[in-house]
């Protein structure tokens, strides 16, 4: 057993739908192995091996299994996958993945938390298109291909919004509006023509979110504690391009 | 429907619940991307087919239970 398994052992759902399994599986083999006749007490034994108890252990699976998509290592569970959630996981790097991650309200689950949609359905189209993400993976090369060639070859597969930002980053707040660059860049914030992730203000937010589009890799520094102060105003009235301007959580 | 052909159908409906569990199972233990995706689609399909194998004997089985039990014999009410 792996670090990750002992851990779902403790959860109280995987702990229901083992046993509910466990007991399935012990009515359903003394059918098999004793070979009863079919009257009335066999169907009704039968009923609860392999359909009350199944029911529950699949009710408790998908519930468990909801949870276990939400969290870091079941997207490490791709290798191609490692160089993102191994630099999330990295408490010496400053990317803004890793910086989310260190947050307690993302922590594990960051992964999802940033890429989750948040609509109505998000939680559900989010799921869907994971599985595009399987398909890829085990119909496709991604699955043999080395970690630097993925880099290379593989993007994302559409421009990353600023609205899972905004779910935490409001864009209302005085402090956030006090910042000159977000004050002068509001609207094509909130309107999605400036990324909050794009290089040059908070991103990008992986290392090498830019290897596959050619862009050179020098990750904007965030190092320390994010100061949300504004900074004094210049004699020409000009916009800074600090990539550390506030709004980080 | 003969009584072999529903045990033979019984037996199967029991196997493919033993295989369904064993994938919810197993994707819990070890869960990888594979091993979620497939207790959550193949096994659960597996298992609705148990289930509904299942369901097919016990259904035909009492259909064929209440063909086979005669009618009551009706009371004759003496001619005046």
């Amino acid at each position: 057993m792996d670090v990750s398994t002992s851990s779902l052992v403790s959860n109280p759902l995987v702990a229901a739908a083992i046993a509910a399994t466990a007991l399935s599986s012990l009515l359903v083999l003394w059918f098999l192995i004793k070979k009863p006749p079919l009257n009335t007490a066999t169907k009704l034994r039968l009923f609860a091996g392999m359909f009350v108890l199944p029911t529950a252990a699949a009710l408790a699976g998908n519930l468990v299994g909801f949870q276990v998509t939400t969290q870091r290592s079941f997207c490490a569970g791709c290798h191609v996958m490692e160089p993102y959630t191994d630099d999330s996981a990295d408490a010496a790097s400053t990317s803004l993945a890793s910086r989310h991650a260190r947050n307690g309200w993302f922590g594990k689950e960051n992964c999802y938390t940033c890429h989750a949609d948040y609509e109505m359905f998000g939680t559900v189209l989010t799921k869907a298109s994971g599985m595009s993400h399987v398909y890829y993976y085990y119909f496709t090369d991604w699955g043999r291909m080395p970690k630097d060639e993925f880099l290379k070859a593989v993007k994302i597969s559409k421009p990353y919004t600023n609205r899972p930002c905004m779910q935490c980053h409001s864009t209302t707040t005085p402090g956030f509006a006090e910042v000159r660059d977000h004050k002068s860049a509001l609207e094509s914030v909130r309107t999605n023509e400036i990324g909050c992730a794009s290089k040059g203000c908070h991103g990008p937010a992986h290392p090498f979110s830019k290897i596959a589009k050619g862009e050179d890799l020098n990750p904007p520094r965030m190092d320390g504690p994010v100061d949300l102060t504004p900074p004094p105003e210049p004699e020409d009235g000009g916009v800074s391009a600090s990539p550390t301007d506030g709004g980080a959580p | 429907m003969s009584s072999a052909r529903r045990r033979l159908i019984l037996r199967a409906a029991a196997v493919l619940t033993l295989v369904s569990g064993a994938l919810m199972v197993y994707s819990m233990l070890f869960p990888k991307p594979i091993t979620v995706v497939l207790a959550m689609s193949l096994g659960q399909g597996i298992g609705i087919l148990g289930v509904v194998g299942y369901l097919y004997v016990v259904i035909h089985d009492g259909i064929d239970r209440r063909l086979s039990i005669p009618p009551a014999p009706r009371k004759e009410t003496p001619k005046p």
